[in-house]
């Protein structure tokens, strides 16, 4: 054999080599890949006959994608185990207390809130040590009629000592500061409602952040003695949390979950007067604010005033503060509500209003998952939530309000 | 009249019976020694605390319109994911096989998202307790899959070398 030919031989040798190795170890790599990262072979993936399509946040451009395995999605549906904080029975519950007249007529509104630690699941799949009032965060509602008295026997049935602060005009030992309540305690609260306005009740122990970004508020109403006309009334009680306790919240909600409202449409109608009573606790950031779409509204600052202070449709906030909105929606269809410091709006205060035509509307409750999910009619069977989808089926690409459909 | 041979070796009883009370004594001694250690400055090693969760982001890869990361259980008990976040902001997420890992299991989580090649992404993950574990990325680069091209790229410089 030539020289020549044993050099040809062994680069053909060397190339076909070569070529063999590096598509036995690519195909490797993916085999590994596919062992490694989803626990599913590429056989048992064939079995495989229910996906989850998962789709990316609001708004447009982002795809959808099908998976194997679980869904992270706070966002688009709530699966949450422990459903005692419930954002949607806050919204329109307002607690007159137990109602009597004293001896000179004056109305008496009794109230019994017991504080106690509890562990809350405060976003889905997120658990947290929460100190509350009756049990959930924010705590209960209390509303009453300017000049009523009002009369709360708080329980302490925490670990820590813990006080009830109301906002208003009331004496100093009403105050809920000096008069610690220590675990196991009883104080008696009594005061005139005064003056009519929105106004905010918390615990005042120290360390007070604390004690507040483990949940200790609520809202306390006093409506002036003529009513304001009537209208369809909620409560928002603007809040965060911060799980890891390195004074930085990681979630903001508005009424104690993140993004509620976003797969919990607030159903209102038409044309119908709306009246929030909106309240910010958010502790360590310094500012919250509510942003209001398509729509302005009109602003009584503190609530403290028949007349409106301002007309808009943002509003913001410092810790404490508070207002009460007023405004109506003229065409029907899903509008967004969110803080407009979009770090917030991004990590959890984020709702929607479903505006209806009139009652005859089918109610919707939920956007559910599933194919036998349930869709307003002016959102269109778009993939606002998660939905359970055969692997046989077509990829589809969403954007928000149309669907259109891509390969295979 | 003892005789000084007796004499010497009832001494050495007497030694060696001291010493055995002492050799005997000598583990008693350490042992309340280590009483008094451990009780005592020692008491750190005894206390080991709670158990805190542990998730490793090994990788990330930035696919079509996807980023993917690869995590690890990598503390001392199982953990439940609840939540995964692109720059520290909440977004809907796939997790295989499951977002239930046990101790040192792994998991792909998949996050829709139309990211843009060269700029800084951080990706987070976040346990059932709320603790965020996070990696960042310096600039964004669509991550090689394997294919025929890529085969043959490789069978070309296989010839060439």
């Amino acid at each position: 054999m030539s020289k020549s030919k044993i050099i040809l031989i062994s680069i053909l040798l060397t190339g076909s080599l070569t070529t063999a190795f590096a598509i036995s170890f690519l195909s490797g790599v993916s085999v590994i890949a596919q062992n490694n990262n989803n626990g599913f072979s590429k056989e048992e993936e064939k079995t495989t006959t229910k996906e989850t399509l998962v789709t990316g946040g609001h708004g447009t451009g982002y795809n959808t994608i099908r998976t194997t395995g679980d869904v992270l999605d706070s966002l688009n549906a709530d699966e949450r185990t422990d459903l005692t904080i419930d954002p949607m029975k806050y919204l329109r519950e307002f607690n007159y207390g137990k109602v009597s007249t004293t001896d000179n007529g004056t109305t008496l509104r009794e109230f019994t809130i017991v504080a106690q630690d509890k562990n809350l699941e405060v976003s889905p799949g997120i658990f947290m040590d929460a100190w509350t009032f009756n049990g959930t965060i924010p705590g209960p509602t209390i509303r009453a009629t300017e000049g009523d008295l009002v009369k709360i026997k708080f329980i302490n049935n925490g670990s820590k000592p813990h006080t009830m602060h109301f906002h208003g005009i009331h004496q100093s030992q009403m105050d809920g500061v000096f008069e610690i309540i220590a675990p196991g305690g009883v104080f008696n609260y009594e005061f005139t409602a005064e003056p009519f306005g929105l106004f905010l009740y918390h615990c005042h122990m120290q360390p007070l952040e604390e004690h507040i970004s483990k949940g200790l508020y609520g809202v306390y109403i006093v409506d002036p003695k003529t009513p304001r006309a009537p209208a369809d009334e909620m409560v928002m009680m603007m809040n965060g949390y911060d799980n890891d306790f390195d004074t930085e919240n990681n979630f903001y909600t508005v009424n104690g979950i993140p993004n509620y409202y976003m797969h919990h449409p607030i159903q209102i109608e038409k044309d119908k007067l709306i009246r929030v009573y909106l309240v910010n606790i958010l502790e360590f950031d310094q500012i919250n604010n509510f942003h209001l779409h398509a729509n302005l509204f009109h602003l009584y600052r503190t609530g403290t005033s028949l007349t409106p202070n301002e007309y808009t449709d943002t509003v913001t906030f410092s810790q404490g503060e508070r207002g009460i909105l007023e405004f109506s929606y003229k065409y029907p269809g899903p509008y967004m509500f969110h803080a407009h410091k979009t770090e917030f709006a991004e990590k959890g205060w984020t709702g929607l209003f479903l505006v209806k035509e009139d009652q005859s509307e089918p109610d919707v409750t939920a956007f559910s998952k599933g194919e036998n999910a349930v869709y307003p009619p002016e959102i269109g069977n778009n993939t606002f939530t998660t939905q359970t989808k055969t692997k046989d089926s077509q990829s589809t690409v969403v954007s928000y309000g149309e669907v259109s459909q891509g390969g295979s | 009249m003892e005789s000084d041979e007796n004499r010497i070796n009832r001494n050495k009883k007497k030694t060696s019976r001291k010493k055995m009370i002492v050799i005997a004594l000598i583990p008693f001694i350490v042992l309340s020694g280590m009483l008094v250690f451990l009780l005592g400055p020692g008491m750190s090693i005894l206390n080991a605390g709670i158990p805190l969760p542990e998730i490793t982001i090994e990788k990330i890869e930035f696919q079509n319109d996807k980023i993917v990361a690869f995590i690890r259980n990598t503390g001392p008990e199982g953990v439940e994911i609840a939540q995964a976040d692109v720059n520290d902001r909440m977004i809907p997420a796939a997790i295989e096989p499951s977002k239930t890992l046990a101790r040192l299991a792994e998991a792909k989580v998949i996050v829709p998202f139309s990211w843009i090649a060269g700029v800084p992404y951080e990706v987070g993950i976040t346990s059932s307790d709320g603790t965020r574990f996070s990696k960042s990325v310096e600039a964004a680069a669509l991550a090689p899959t394997p294919n025929v091209q890529q085969a043959s790229y490789f069978a070309i410089i296989g010839i060439y070398v």
